[in-house]
């Protein structure tokens, strides 16, 4: 049964310059786990937001779109409201109320249900997805993956035939973000619910879906099975949307033999096939030479939130070397976070010593340590930006500064291209997407020149060219001189980008070492291509490098 | 907690501000003696109001003394008066008479009265200062008590001034009366009310 | 507020349905402030401190003490300062007199205060928020959703602003250090940001709302809160006993003249009955939550 038909469907907006809908023609089968992609600002936002009458931005359309065979705009809103779902970006932003069990109910209360009707929906719900833990909780103290989960369960409590997301995970970490997403394939397999899903990073969603809708300039330009989809994206390179498959899709484009894995257990087994009696050499582990030049050195660092509390960094030691680019990955709550604070004086440290760039920590005074030495990129970019423009932003930083104003105009030029926001400057920087308002708070806080740069999950809410971006340019940096230290869960641009790694775990660092031995020693914490390789082949730690061993296996 | 007690603090400071006052009956605050008993007089002003009615005795005393008496007879007459309000005043009115006390060269008729009352221990509540006080209640029995109209005044040798207590010097041989009124004055023979 | 574990919120009288624990609250404290009657104040002090002790746990105990004992000590004191009537003169001061009645009855008031500022304590932990709004919902439902809303919306901006106190921190805007000038520079910027990012985020809140159904339909009020057969008869217990209360109070009986002098209570056998009922009303909560915690010693 058809959920979903859109016929030659247009839209304009009202207002603004957004890109416009153009014949768009597609049908969702019910069940259906439908992935729409493409690259940034291709209308992905806007098609979702079609397909919800309560939610359809301002603009006139053309064509129709039928849900269950009526006219989706016809219908009382009642039963849009509860039949078609939608779940936001923003996890915090989406929740109404202040308690778990009444955000819950909210979608219900809004409908009128009876009170008895609403408990025992409510109850089965909360089950089903493992709320009842924390059903009386405090919406405000529930992590970002319990509050987007939540979200999800306010929007299933009204039993929707169909739900849309439209990014649900970019601003969750990847651990939260995989089990945000296995809750949605779970809601797709065991209640047959049809989801039509937008994601940056198809890593994990790809391999779920049973048709990929891809879309370019407002208009649909495939819509096919995720097999057939890979091949079309390795056959014709678009606009880094090949760059986001996952890893086993990837390397199977990059040699187009056999049958497209989608998971690592078909990408391992699909690997066996290619090498097939081949004996692949493994490459050979260079020695990791780190220069002598210490930027952050701690040594000995404990730290704790209150008297009695936990320690949250426990005898913590080690160092960053000039010009490297470093990372600390680790799980959830293990103290990352925590550590950088300490390192920008954000927390006092209890115990032990930190020097930066060779003078201690506490010897700084004021706002000294951030006066052309370090600078924080936050998790949330926009909390830098106060001004209209982009432009005056990247201007503000130097008020108060005697520097003649074709000089500011220069130097924010140049650091804007360097950024690649150069054409955004007019732009108001609230209405940057996620890649575009990261880039921009990183050209904001090159302009202080700083000598290190502390970067608390720099990739978060990326797609998978914005991710490439932001490497290079880290990488630039790094060549003339500047030391990075990023805390990070994305294993694979840690392992693509970084020049030592150390695994942080119960308040201290545990291993570290180059990527190149730190992910082919790790057998758990480590990349795709390093898990779908491993068994034949060591030290395969990218994709890239996967792609060419294929390639080289030919 | 701060919240709580914030509101908690705020209600208390409501609650003391009534609690203090909630013997007084309430009804329009019309009393509050007369204009002048609240008014600092000026020394040329203070002996205009004086020739306008002093009563001069006849033979004064050689030594500095003089009588009081306190009374609140048409307040026990009116009716107005709780039982144990009337439990606490004598029957007939009279709470002191013709008390007979020395005094000091310049003491006020206020001087007089502060110390008769401690003497006999009579209570006696004031506002204001020295100079310019204002009896609010005698025996614990206050202004409004007996209506709107009710409050404490003085007479000296039968005359009602019209200004303060605090600027009456006492002069030897004066009766000095501290006497409620149920009707501004009218009542115990003044006539300012009209 | 508080560290949480020490007090019972869900214990006891917090068990119970929320117009129980809200209705005995207002019977008990409206019962603090209307009777200003020592032996009345004495058993509602007595009460409240038992009932705090087993209900807010230690560290609020300490807390409401800290706070409450110096009001009680400066009311009593304040109040013969300030109020000269009465009939016996103990000294004069400042050519007013201090009455025995006037600190009687400052001691009397101030412990009424006190009572209720340690009942409004054990109000604040068995009453939470989410009662409150129970209760107000079923009179004002889109009152009780707006204040839901703020209550949700308060954490958040809190948060916000210690992001963008930080952010702009690292870029050398630091509202803790510099001069007035700058402070109030920096202080300002942060909530502008604050400001944009609050409304950008009620936009998205706007959508949610929406897309979930609100305003198309009369709201039905969903709680989690059920009135079973124990809250019916607790909630007619503390009737009877408020109907105790409402007799002392309309028969004169729960009211003590002070003024201008002291008539000692003269207890007779309906004195005595609503003594008792009094104290069974103030004692309530403690009763409750030591018979729950004897049955749990019971268990183990």
């Amino acid at each position: 049964m058809e959920a979903i038909r859109v016929k030659n469907f247009g839209f304009d907006y009202a207002v603004g310059n957004e890109t416009a809908l153009r014949n768009i023609d597609f049908t969702v089968n019910e069940g259906e786990f439908i992935v729409v992609c493409g690259p940034s600002g291709c209308g992905k936002s806007t098609l979702l937001k079609s397909l919800k009458p309560q939610l359809k931005p301002f603009g006139t359309t053309k064509g129709s779109i039928e849900f269950y065979g009526e006219d989706v705009y016809s219908l009382p809103e009642e039963k849009t409201a509860a039949e078609i779902g939608f779940v936001m970006q923003n996890p915090d932003a989406q929740i109404v109320t202040d308690k778990v069990w009444h955000e819950l109910a909210f979608g219900l209360e809004n409908l009128g249900v009876e009170t008895p009707i609403i408990r025992s929906r409510v109850a089965e719900m909360a089950n089903y997805f493992g709320i009842h833990t924390w059903f009386r909780k405090k919406t405000a103290e529930l992590s970002g993956g319990q509050k987007q989960l939540l979200n999800l369960a306010s929007v299933m409590l009204m039993q929707p035939k169909l739900i849309i997301l439209d990014e649900p995970s970019s601003q969750l970490d990847p651990i939260a973000a995989r089990e945000f997403l296995e809750n949605v394939r779970k809601i797709n397999l065991e209640l047959g619910t049809t989801i039509i899903i937008t994601e940056h990073n198809l890593e994990e969603v790809y391999g779920y879906a049973d048709k990929v809708l891809l879309m370019e300039n407002g208009t649909v330009k495939k819509y096919l099975p995720p097999q057939e989809m890979a091949q079309y994206l390795a056959e014709n390179e678009m606009d880094g949307m090949y760059k986001a498959l996952p890893t086993p899709a990837r390397m199977y484009g990059s040699v187009l033999k056999g049958e497209c894995p989608l998971s690592i257990v078909e990408g391992r087994s699909w690997f066996s096939r290619l090498v097939n009696e081949k004996h692949p050499k493994s490459p050979v582990l260079g020695e990791h030479e780190r220069p002598a030049e210490k930027v952050i050195d701690i040594n000995e660092v404990w730290f704790q939130y209150e008297k009695g509390a936990d320690p949250v960094l426990r005898d913590l030691s080690f160092s960053v070397r000039k010009g490297e680019i470093c990372s600390v990955l680790g799980g959830n709550g293990a103290g990352k976070t925590t550590m950088l604070s300490v390192v920008s004086q954000k927390r006092k440290y209890n115990l032990g010593s930190i020097k930066i760039c060779g003078k201690e920590l506490n010897k700084y005074k004021g706002t000294e340590l951030f006066d052309r030495n370090m600078a924080v990129l936050p998790q949330n970019p926009q909390s830098l930006f106060v001004f209209e423009t982009l432009r005056r932003d990247l201007e503000e930083v130097f008020n108060g500064k005697k520097i003649p104003k074709e000089e500011i105009e220069q130097r924010v030029l140049s650091v804007a291209k360097k950024m690649e926001v150069d054409t955004l400057l007019d732009r108001h920087p609230y209405d940057l997407s996620g890649g575009e308002m990261q880039k921009a708070a990183l050209a904001k806080i090159l302009l202080l020149e700083p000598k290190l740069l502390l970067l608390d999950e720099p990739t978060k809410g990326m797609d998978a060219l914005s991710k490439e971006n932001m490497g290079s340019i880290l990488r630039e940096l790094a060549a003339e001189g500047a030391t990075v230290l990023m805390v990070t869960h994305d294993i694979e641009f840690c392992a693509k980008y970084s020049d030592h790694c150390m695994l942080f775990f119960d308040g201290y660092i545990v291993s570290e070492g180059s990527p190149k031995k730190f992910f082919s020693e790790n057998s758990f914490y480590t990349t795709a291509a390093s898990r779908m390789t491993r068994h034949l082949v060591r030290n395969i730690i990218t994709c890239e490098e996967g792609e060419q061993l294929c390639r080289s296996l030919l | 907690m701060k919240k709580i007690f914030a509101a908690a603090a705020a209600f208390m400071l409501m609650l003391m501000l009534t609690g203090c006052q909630n013997d007084l009956p309430s009804g329009g605050d019309t009393f509050s003696g007369f204009e002048g008993y609240t008014q600092e007089l000026t020394e040329q002003e203070l002996e205009n109001a004086m020739k306008s009615g002093k009563v001069e005795l006849e033979n004064r005393p050689e030594e500095n003394i003089c009588y009081v008496s306190i009374t609140c007879k048409t307040a026990i007459a009116s009716g107005e008066l709780s039982d144990s309000m009337l439990s606490v005043l004598p029957e007939d009115g009279v709470i002191l008479l013709e008390y007979k006390t020395d005094f000091e060269e310049g003491d006020t008729v206020f001087d007089v009265a502060a110390k008769v009352v401690k003497e006999n221990k009579i209570h006696m509540e004031h506002t204001g200062t020295a100079k310019v006080p204002y009896i609010e209640g005698v025996a614990n029995l206050y202004e409004f008590d007996c209506g709107p109209l009710s409050g404490w005044m003085y007479q000296v040798n039968g005359w009602f001034p019209s200004f303060s207590m605090g600027q009456f010097d006492v002069e030897p041989g004066d009766h000095i009366e501290i006497i409620y009124t149920c009707d501004l004055g009218d009542d115990v023979g003044d006539t300012y009310g009209d | 507020m508080n560290s949480g574990k020490a007090l019972k919120t869900e214990s006891g009288l917090g068990l119970y349905h929320p117009l129980v624990s809200f209705g005995y609250f207002v019977a008990v404290i409206a019962g603090t402030l209307l009777f200003i009657h020592p032996v009345f104040v004495l058993l509602s002090l007595g009460c409240a401190l038992v009932c705090s002790g087993l209900i807010n746990g230690k560290k609020t105990m300490l807390a409401t003490l800290g706070f409450g004992v110096p009001m009680f000590i400066f009311i009593a004191v304040a109040n013969p300062l300030f109020n000269h009537r009465g009939a016996t003169i103990l000294f004069y001061l400042f050519d007013n007199p201090v009455t025995k009645e006037a600190i009687i009855y400052g001691l009397v008031s101030a412990g009424m205060m006190f009572a209720a500022v340690v009942w409004f304590t054990c109000y604040n932990t068995v009453v939470t928020s989410d009662k409150f709004i129970y209760i107000f919902g079923r009179i004002l439902p889109s009152i009780a959703l707006i204040i839901s809303m703020t209550l949700s919306l308060i954490p958040r901006l809190m948060a916000q602003v210690k992001i963008i106190a930080d952010a702009q921190r690292s870029v050398g805007l630091d509202w803790k250090s510099g001069s007035l000038k700058q402070r109030i520079h920096s202080g300002a910027r942060i909530l502008s940001i604050l400001v944009s990012w609050a409304l950008e985020d009620a936009v998205i809140t706007a959508d949610s709302m929406r897309a979930r159904g609100y305003g198309q339909h009369r709201r039905s009020t969903f709680s989690v809160f059920r009135f079973g057969k124990r809250d019916a008869v607790m909630l007619a217990v503390i009737l009877l006993l408020l109907a105790a209360e409402i007799f002392a109070y309309i028969s004169g009986r729960g009211t003590m003249e002070f003024y201008p002098a002291m008539v000692l209570p003269q207890m007779d056998f309906i004195d005595a009955l609503i003594y008792i009922a009094y104290f069974a009303l103030g004692i309530l909560p403690a009763a409750i939550q030591i018979k729950e915690d004897l049955k749990w010693k019971q268990l183990e």
